[in-house]
């Protein structure tokens, strides 16, 4: 019974080997000579990829700041190889998607995707290019493919039963956009090979485009630490923990092996000035998540980036007044003032400051308060409440 | 003959979770009074508060739910707290609506101060699309009272349905009364 069981896996083993071996064959990544055409399965994944792209793009999901999209796509031309350039029908194009949660993801057919949580992330401009050189490559090699064909060839049921599983919880309006190409992309990965494959040219990439390589590891040493203090909606770029560990310790060998001593571009002026706006509007995404930790991180990072600018400080005195956990109302009161401070005309931290002395009891300061917000900002989306406080006061009810 | 008797079986012990409504409605278990429009059912367990709707659960449904105020949201990780104002339970529910990675798009229409059930509440108007690619649009009455959130919701697609029920919503919200 023992010997059956045996033979019976060893077949099955066989088998599945037999039917992998196929798909193991390596691919001849776009655009090198005679590899220009795409085979059938392969046109219609790239179709398939168009029309998930374009639910994506039409959702109103993207964040569309026409700079820093600019600015991205730029980082990512540097990084197309020459020969792919002279394509035309292929076209990177990246966009950034507005979640918080930390992710990147391609398409096959030159669709390239960042999540507004991984920009904020990100410190610089070599770490940008990192990323989308690492996605750049699935296209490239042409993972999705390659990926589909070696599902197909072990069981259609098992592609059918991978996308079924998918953990898209947290991603879920974005997932359930695409289809299998996007799924697979932005959710379930790749084979740990083609990963690995990512980021040893990806990095490759990088280093001819200009940049320091040394950031690839910096990176992963940040985001482990984040996850380390989270403990869930991992991204997916980066991986199980465990794959990231194994990611992380690839590319310091890479680094090691291949581009010891070597320095680049940092380009983190450019970066800074770019993904300031970002910042405050991610930080509003994860301050309506509750990740306190996640938004004041960037808020903070705002302030370092643009001192001057009123809004970093009144979004931080925003948190504090959400969050209102022990001493917070009073740093939120003197983040409020420091904005005020700044632009006198800037309505949000008297609104701010209102609601403070409102709840502290202290009615006439706040309505003080609220009756400046209103004169800056005659159609606050509020309105209706500050109005009431003022006509309770008026009617001698207080506001607390 | 087997199938034909589970339809049947089915059928019957289905319509039974439904069960009419119009005039005075009372919760003993949530502690609230209501008037209900005939021609609507409602969900025979009440649970959760009262679920009602015309057409189905797809094309509206009217709720009145009370739960604990430190009850976890579903999606965001704040937290209501008892001495909130209604300007802040209703940010912490806007919150909690932009959370949810399961719907796109999601707009505030007005948030406002409102009375619900006789105290000091709010009322936001909102739309979404579904998964489904549906758009729909909700307009939900809360309050915090004593140690519970009151709320009184509509939601629907927008097309057609949303549009005519919306003043059923008013009505059920205008004669909600809590019984605390």
């Amino acid at each position: 019974m023992r010997l059956t069981a045996k033979r019976w896996l060893w077949g099955l083993t066989l088998t599945i080997l037999v039917g992998l071996l196929p798909a193991c064959a390596s691919i001849a990544p776009l655009g090198k000579a005679g590899q220009a055409e795409l085979a059938d399965d392969e046109k219609r994944i790239w179709n398939r990829s168009i029309e998930e792209a374009k639910r994506l793009n039409d959702s109103g999901q993207l964040y569309e700041a026409r700079e820093l999209v600019e600015y991205v796509n730029d980082v990512a031309q540097k990084l197309v190889p020459e020969e792919l350039r002279q394509r035309n029908d292929f076209n990177v194009q990246v966009r950034i998607i507005r979640n918080p949660l930390l992710n990147a993801f391609a398409l096959s057919h030159g669709a390239i995707y960042i999540h507004t949580g991984m920009l904020a992330k990100l410190e610089n401009e070599a770490q940008l290019a990192t990323i989308l050189a690492h996605e750049l490559t699935h296209i490239t090699h042409r993972h999705p493919v390659q990926h589909f064909r070696t599902i197909q060839n072990v069981s259609t049921a098992l592609a059918v039963l991978q996308i079924a599983a998918l953990p898209a919880g947290p991603y879920g309006s974005v997932v359930s956009l695409l289809g299998a190409m996007g799924a697979i992309a932005a959710v379930s990965g790749y084979s740990r090979s083609m990963e690995a494959e990512a980021d040893d040219n990806g990095l490759k990439r990088t280093v001819q485009a200009g940049y320091d390589p040394s950031e690839a590891p910096k990176l992963f040493d940040y985001i482990q630490k984040e996850l380390a203090e989270r403990k869930i909606d991992e991204p997916f770029f980066f991986g199980s923990h465990p794959k990231l560990q194994d990611r992380k310790e690839n590319y310091a060998e890479l680094i090691a092996k291949s581009f010891a001593g070597k320095t680049g571009r940092l380009g983190k002026g450019q970066y800074d000035e770019m993904i300031s706006p970002l910042l405050l509007d991610n930080a509003e995404m994860d301050l309506a998540l509750g990740r306190w930790g996640w938004a004041e991180e960037a808020i903070r990072k705002s302030i370092a980036i643009k001192p001057d600018d009123p809004k970093g400080h009144s979004q931080l005195g925003e948190l504090l007044r959400r969050r209102a956990e022990p001493g917070d109302l009073e740093k939120a009161e003197s983040n409020y003032r420091s904005a005020i401070e700044l632009d006198i005309s800037y309505a949000p931290p008297h609104r701010g400051l209102g609601l403070i002395y409102l709840k502290q009891g202290n009615t006439e300061k706040a309505l003080g308060e609220f009756r400046i917000y209103l004169s800056l900002a005659p159609q606050a989306e509020d309105r209706a409440y500050i109005e009431q406080y003022l006509s309770k006061s008026r009617g001698g009810e207080g506001g607390s | 003959m087997k199938v034909a008797g589970w339809i049947l079986l089915l059928t019957l012990f289905g319509c039974s979770l439904w069960v009419p409504v119009g005039g005075k409605y009372v919760s003993n278990d949530s502690f609230f009074e209501v008037e209900l429009p005939a021609g609507w059912r409602r969900a025979y367990s009440t649970r959760d508060g009262l679920t009602m709707t015309r057409d189905g659960l797809s094309l509206q449904s009217v709720r009145i739910v009370r739960e604990p105020f430190d009850k976890e949201l579903p999606f965001t990780r704040r937290k209501l707290e008892k001495n909130m104002l209604p300007q802040e339970v209703a940010e912490i529910i806007i919150d909690n609506f932009r959370s949810n990675q399961n719907i796109s798009n999601f707009q505030v229409g007005e948030n406002q101060p409102a009375t619900v059930g006789g105290y000091p509440g709010f009322k936001i108007t909102y739309s979404y699309q579904t998964k489904e690619n549906l758009k729909k649009q909700g307009i939900y009455y809360g309050a915090l009272i004593d140690q519970w959130l009151y709320r009184v919701f509509l939601e629907a697609p927008a097309r057609h349905y949303f549009p005519r029920d919306l003043s059923i919503l008013e009505r059920v919200k205008d004669t909600f009364k809590v019984t605390l």
